[in-house]
């Protein structure tokens, strides 16, 4: 639960993307859309450590990937990590994503770094021979991550970047809509937007696709302790309350948010 | 040289060993995640409890800063009735003390509380009072940092239980000394000090406060050596023990708590930072006593006072 991983390898994708391979001594399991809280340093600035989502399960059993984005003192230490370097991990956290038993085919809905715990999703559901499709989004073709990884998983995917509206003008919400009546979709999961949130949680209610979303927040302990990562979520029949995003999500119910 | 004793003695109560979570930084839930026995803490110490189910304040609650994290979590709790029908009974099962925290809106507020906990006196080792919460009754005025208040509500809580109460006081006065002095008279038989420093920060970007209740408790590294300058001057001012809280990370840190008074000490941010904090803080004191010759954790309490020989 709590220890010390090894660094295998660092990737830099982009100028602002690293993906890090991390050596669990003591083997890591976990589900698809859970999370680890994260720290490679000993000083008290950066203090605590940071949550990321798992972006991959490795193979073997004893590791796991890390796809960050750079913006700020703990993202800076962790871009600058080496081979061999300890990383003190305590995870996996949270609830996952779900596959509904009966689901056949399900949409991937992620707009820059929210791809980063899409990758484990689509390698569970092809495991368990689940149709996978992928719609994703960047603000620009440099900021796209991850695309060719999930787009060789998918039985059709929809990359879309704002900096190309020669794409076919359309936004990745229509592909959706569209894609869902043509395909039958059985479960939408969406991460990275509030605005795809919102196009997933319509979909939900409209034509009754179960949709998911993984959310993100800053988070101190990880584990439900300090109640400073809630966000409302809201039941039928029941009156709003405060959440934990670490502990009661970071997966949730999109019908249950209003992002 | 014989294994040191760590056991304290903190006034009426006696504690395995020195060292127990701040309240609302640690919790036992054998569902949830826990990486070591929680029977091997000094004390458990339950999140604040309030007499109504609270919600807490709106997100963000928390925003990390220099050595430190300030937060506006806001007292989230469940109502004084769920805990005693749940969370009571499952702490329980620690082999440790049991220290409950409880907060109110007004003075009678903690009284109530304070009597409806009362007949759980084999549950519950004391009652810590967390009293940097705002007296809704007068002004918003926070007992902790108001003398009147403060005399009245510790005196309120003593004439309405039998338990060891806990007064945990506010950094954010003038004279620490004066309000430890006025808890102990009011009744407490232990104080805890310090509790977060008020603070707050603004986003450059949106030019707005960051957190959700524009201010924030600020702890964590950064307000060290103001804890252990209150502990300093509290235990010149008072008879009765301190427990000492404020930015401990590692077993050096709770032993400058000791030399400067404090029986016992409780870890909060360091637990966010690394979950194994308090149990690594209780083998170091233990290493230290051993170490440099000392028998108990009582020989070091307030030592730096005593001269150059420690």
């Amino acid at each position: 639960m709590y220890a010390t991983s090894t660094v295998v390898q660092v990737d830099r994708l982009t100028s602002e993307h690293v993906r890090i391979n991390l050596h669990m001594p003591g083997g890591f399991e976990g589900r698809p859309g859970q999370f680890v809280m994260v720290r490679s340093w000993n000083t008290y600035d950066p203090l605590l450590p940071r949550p990321f989502s798992i972006h991959r399960f490795l193979d073997s059993g004893d590791g796991f990937e890390l796809l960050i984005k750079i913006r700020g003192r703990g993202t800076e230490y962790l871009a600058s990590l080496k081979p061999g370097d300890s990383v003190e991990i305590l995870g996996p956290l949270g609830n996952g994503f779900d596959i509904p038993a009966r689901a056949r085919r399900i949409a991937l809905v992620a707009r820059g770094i929210g791809v980063a715990p899409m990758l484990a999703l689509a390698e569970d559901a092809i495991q368990k021979g689940v149709e996978v499709f992928t719609f994703l989004s960047a603000r620009s073709r440099d900021s796209l991550v991850c695309a060719d990884e999930l787009q060789s998983l998918s039985a059709s995917a929809y990359v879309l970047t704002d900096d190309q509206p020669e794409a076919s003008g359309r936004l990745v919400t229509d592909q959706l809509v569209e894609a869902a009546a043509l395909h039958g979709i059985d479960a939408v999961y969406v991460c990275g937007s509030n605005r795809l949130t919102r196009a997933v949680a319509q979909l939900a209610v409209e034509s009754g696709i179960p949709g998911y979303v993984s959310l993100e927040s800053a988070m101190a302990c990880g584990v439900g302790w300090c109640k400073g990562c809630v966000c409302k979520t809201y039941e039928p029949n029941k009156e709003a309350r405060y959440s934990c995003v670490c502990s009661d999500g970071p997966v949730f119910d999109v019908r249950q948010v209003r992002v | 040289m014989p294994t040191p004793d760590i056991s304290v003695k903190l006034g009426p109560i006696t504690l395995k060993n020195p060292v127990m979570p701040a309240s609302g930084t640690w919790e036992w839930n054998p569902s949830g995640v826990q990486c070591f026995d929680p029977s091997l803490l000094g004390a458990v110490v339950a999140k604040t409890v309030t007499m109504r189910p609270r919600l807490g304040n709106p997100p963000p609650r928390i925003y990390e800063v220099r050595a430190g994290l300030l937060n506006a979590v806001g007292i989230p709790s469940e109502g004084v009735e769920e805990f005693i029908r749940g969370t009571l009974k499952t702490m329980q099962s620690i082999k440790t003390a049991h220290v409950v925290s409880i907060s109110g809106e007004s003075v009678e507020d903690f009284g109530a509380l304070a009597n409806a906990l009362n007949p759980y006196q084999s549950e519950i080792t004391a009652l810590e009072l967390n009293l940097s919460c705002p007296n809704l009754s007068s002004e918003g005025k926070l007992f902790a940092t108001d003398e009147s208040l403060l005399r009245d509500v510790v005196a309120t809580v003593r004439n309405n239980t039998t338990l060891p109460i806990i007064a945990k006081l506010s950094p954010n006065v003038s004279d620490i000394a004066r309000m430890a002095v006025i808890a102990q008279d009011a009744g407490a038989d232990i104080l805890a000090l310090i509790n977060t420093l008020q603070g707050m920060a603004i986003d450059t970007k949106s030019r707005r406060p960051i957190l959700g209740n524009v201010r924030g408790g600020l702890s964590g590294p950064a307000i060290k050596p103001v804890a252990v300058r209150m502990v300093w001057e509290a235990h010149d001012a008072v008879h009765i023990p301190i427990i000492g809280v404020g930015g401990i990370s590692t077993a050096d840190d709770a032993v400058e708590f000791m030399l400067a008074g404090a029986t016992a000490v409780a870890v909060g941010t360091a637990t966010f930072r690394n979950p194994m904090s308090m149990i690594e803080i209780i083998q170091g004191i233990t290493d230290y006593l051993s170490e440099h010759g000392f028998r108990s954790v009582h020989d070091i309490v307030g030592a730096a006072k005593r001269g150059t020989e420690v």
